[in-house]
């Protein structure tokens, strides 16, 4: 089933927020969209619609968004999403220790909701098809990594990664096109206690830019931000 | 308390200097006044050597004692009744004013009762002279006769006595001073302790009893009128908390329909170019509005003590580069500051400091920092960020090649006139603070200004 095609529910007491998500959602080819201004209106839809998906606020005119989250679950495991106007720590970490999937506050660039509402349908749905198909496989040139066989392709050889570069090279793809500091790649690859690693880390790197790169002494993929840490290049760079 | 203590000890000591005072003048007073009085109240000019002197006017002539004009002169002036003299019978040989129905001859028995006490109720003194005794008749109305033996052992132990008394005075005296001393101390206390308390605004309850009841009322009332006031202050910060957090809570609806409608129309393809740059300073703005509401918030509720430090163990060097890397991830972009470089110096002794901190908080002040010298310098400049340590504190250095901060934001960190684009370096200030730390600015000899933040490290 295509991504596109999963129902979702928007409560939210303002009907010109819900109806500006429903045209940001639309635009980004999701079909089936309703929407609810109430608890009582939402609990009506959800039982009408079935959706797949909710997006609940937290502030809704006959109830909070926390005790609707509550009643949905008793019923169903949707993944649900907390789109709220309450930006404190305690509600964000209240939401997802309900167990929501996500919390975004307002106000939030369109994409940032497009792109988490798409991630947390794939999770929901489509582990181990699609999704897994997808990100255990990376495209670097005309190398091409396979994580889940540990190893990197390049022009019919194949070269195998150790843990260490596994570990490492799947965080920097986590967060391909930014940089990684050499904090989060350490604790990536040996835990907390990963004080003094750091040389360590730079080997590991050369070692895999000779696995990856075509010419590992200019690197066009694993590249170095000085003083802070590495950064996977993205496909069009 | 100490200070109660030294008042009461002071109070103690000056009471019983001043009862010492008070006793040796007294008794140097009673010493010389009874001297005074005794000289004074002594029958007029009586006295051994006048007696002794009338005794040597005597003379004898032709078996008849006289007295010479001297001598009568003389008895005349002591002021005294009568005056006679007997000789070794007992018979009088001489007279001066004796009353006529007074005996002319005395017995030894006579003579050693008159001697002691009195002769016909005159208070009489006796005094030898020559072969002859000499015996003076006193004024019966201003003269008292006693004659009183003492034990020799008793007149022996006077001084002792006198000792004793003296040493058995000053011990009484002190043990009065201590124990009213004690007794004050004890009734000031409870007030004492009240003041204390009042100082640290604790409530009081103090018993409105004993010496110091009416103080202790007082402080009551004091501490009652305090702690009402505290609790409308407390409220009124609330008030505002809240309502600061309402505000922001409501502007965020809005803003995100603003952001999202305008981000639309950013990408809609039937606008022109100079439509779709509108859209994204709309967009861009929309953003700013949401970190100023943020700023905001979160310094309002630093301000009143709403937000607790979530302190945890961190690495003030891990802080620093996961800052640098989020700014270099989301605002030096392929479209903005692409000229800018951010550019950590951190030694390796640094990489094993750890302090305790919250570290989401100190992550927002180091960004609001950097960010300022990337977003003050469009243009394109070097940041370089030095992480030190001098004695306790941890510093981390921001230095740009752009504009620097200019002289009158420093100036106005402290007015209380709210200029708005400062709150990114307050909210910094204001974290810093509630680190225990500080902002310091450091002038770069063009009127501009570098910072620093400072943050005392804990004891690990």
């Amino acid at each position: 089933m295509d991504i596109h095609q999963y129902k979702i529910m928007l409560v939210d007491d303002n009907q010109d927020l819900r109806e500006m998500i429903a045209g940001i959602l639309r635009q980004s080819g999701f079909e089936n969209i309703t929407a609810a201004g109430s608890v009582a209106e939402a609990l009506e839809v959800f039982h009408r619609e079935k959706p797949d998906m909710a997006v609940l606020d937290v502030m809704l005119p006959d109830g909070d968004g926390f005790r609707l989250f509550q009643k949905l679950r008793e019923e169903s495991q949707i993944p649900i999403l907390f789109l709220s106007a309450r930006d404190e720590d305690r509600d964000r970490l209240f939401g997802l220790g309900l167990g929501a999937d996500d919390y975004i506050t307002k106000p939030f660039l369109p994409p940032e909701l497009v792109l988490r509402i798409t991630a947390i349908l794939k999770r929901s749905y489509q582990f181990g098809k699609e999704k897994e198909k997808q990100e255990s496989t990376l495209r670097l040139g005309d190398c091409e990594v396979l994580f889940d066989y540990g190893i990197a392709r390049r022009q019919g050889k194949e070269l195998p990664l150790t843990a260490k570069e596994l570990a490492i090279l799947t965080k920097l793809n986590e967060n391909r096109g930014k940089i990684v500091t050499f904090d989060a790649l350490c604790s990536a690859a040996w835990g907390d206690s990963y004080y003094g690693y750091e040389n360590t880390l730079m080997v590991h790197i050369r070692h895999l830019r000779e696995k990856l790169e075509e010419d590992p002494s200019h690197p066009r993929w694993l590249l170095t931000a000085r003083g802070l840490g590495y950064r996977l290049a993205k496909e069009n760079v | 308390m100490k200070s109660l203590f030294k008042i009461i000890f002071r109070y103690s000591v000056t009471a019983g200097v001043i009862i010492l005072g008070i006793l040796i003048c007294n008794m140097s007073v009673f010493l010389f006044w009874g001297y005074r009085t005794l000289e004074k109240d002594q029958p007029q000019k009586f006295d051994r050597a006048a007696v002794d002197e009338i005794g040597g006017q005597l003379y004898q002539e032709n078996g008849q004692w006289k007295i010479t004009e001297t001598g009568i002169e003389r008895a005349e002036d002591i002021e005294c009744q009568w005056i006679m003299a007997l000789d070794d019978e007992g018979t009088v040989v001489w007279e001066w004013r004796l009353p006529d129905d007074f005996a002319r001859s005395y017995s030894l028995q006579d003579v050693a009762a008159f001697s002691r006490w009195y002769l016909n109720d005159y208070p009489v003194t006796v005094w030898r002279s020559g072969d002859l005794l000499l015996v003076v008749g006193l004024d019966k109305n201003s003269v008292v006769r006693y004659s009183e033996m003492f034990p020799l052992s008793n007149i022996r132990s006077i001084p002792g006595y006198f000792s004793m008394a003296f040493t058995m005075n000053v011990i009484l005296i002190l043990f009065l001073v201590l124990l009213l001393g004690y007794r004050f101390y004890k009734a000031l206390r409870p007030i004492g302790k009240g003041i204390e308390k009042l100082s640290e605004q604790e409530p009081l309850n103090l018993k409105e009893k004993g010496m110091a009841g009416d103080l202790a009322k007082q402080l009551n009332q004091a501490s009652a009128i305090l702690q009402e006031q505290k609790e409308k202050l407390s409220k009124r910060d609330q008030a505002r908390t809240e309502w600061i957090s309402g505000v922001s809570h409501d502007i965020r609806t809005p803003l995100a329909l603003i952001l999202g409608y305008a981000d639309k129309l950013k990408k809609d393809g039937s606008l022109d170019e100079e439509e779709k740059r509108a859209a994204d300073i709309i967009c861009r703005q929309s953003l700013i509005i949401r970190q100023l509401i943020e700023d905001l918030n979160l310094t309002s509720k630093l301000a009143y003590q709403a937000q607790p430090l979530k302190k945890t163990l961190c690495s003030p060097a891990q802080l620093l580069r996961e800052c640098a890397a989020d700014i270099y991830n989301e605002e030096i972009t392929e479209e903005k500051n692409t000229e800018t470089e951010i550019e950590l110096s951190i030694s390796p002794e640094m990489e094993k400091v750890r302090i305790s901190a919250d570290p989401g908080l100190l992550k927002r002040a180091l960004r609001n920092l950097i960010g300022n010298s990337v977003r003050h310098n469009p243009d394109g400049c070097q940041v370089r960020i030095r992480l030190r340590r001098t004695g306790t504190q941890i510093i981390w250095e921001i230095f740009d090649t752009g504009k620097g901060i200019p002289e009158i934001v420093v100036q106005n960190m402290d007015a209380q006139t709210e200029k708005v684009h400062i709150m990114g370096l307050r909210l910094a200030r204001q974290i810093a603070r509630a680190h225990g730390g500080d902002l310091r600015f450091c002038p770069r000899g063009t009127g501009t200004y570098d910072v620093k933040m400072a943050i005392p490290e804990d004891e690990y």
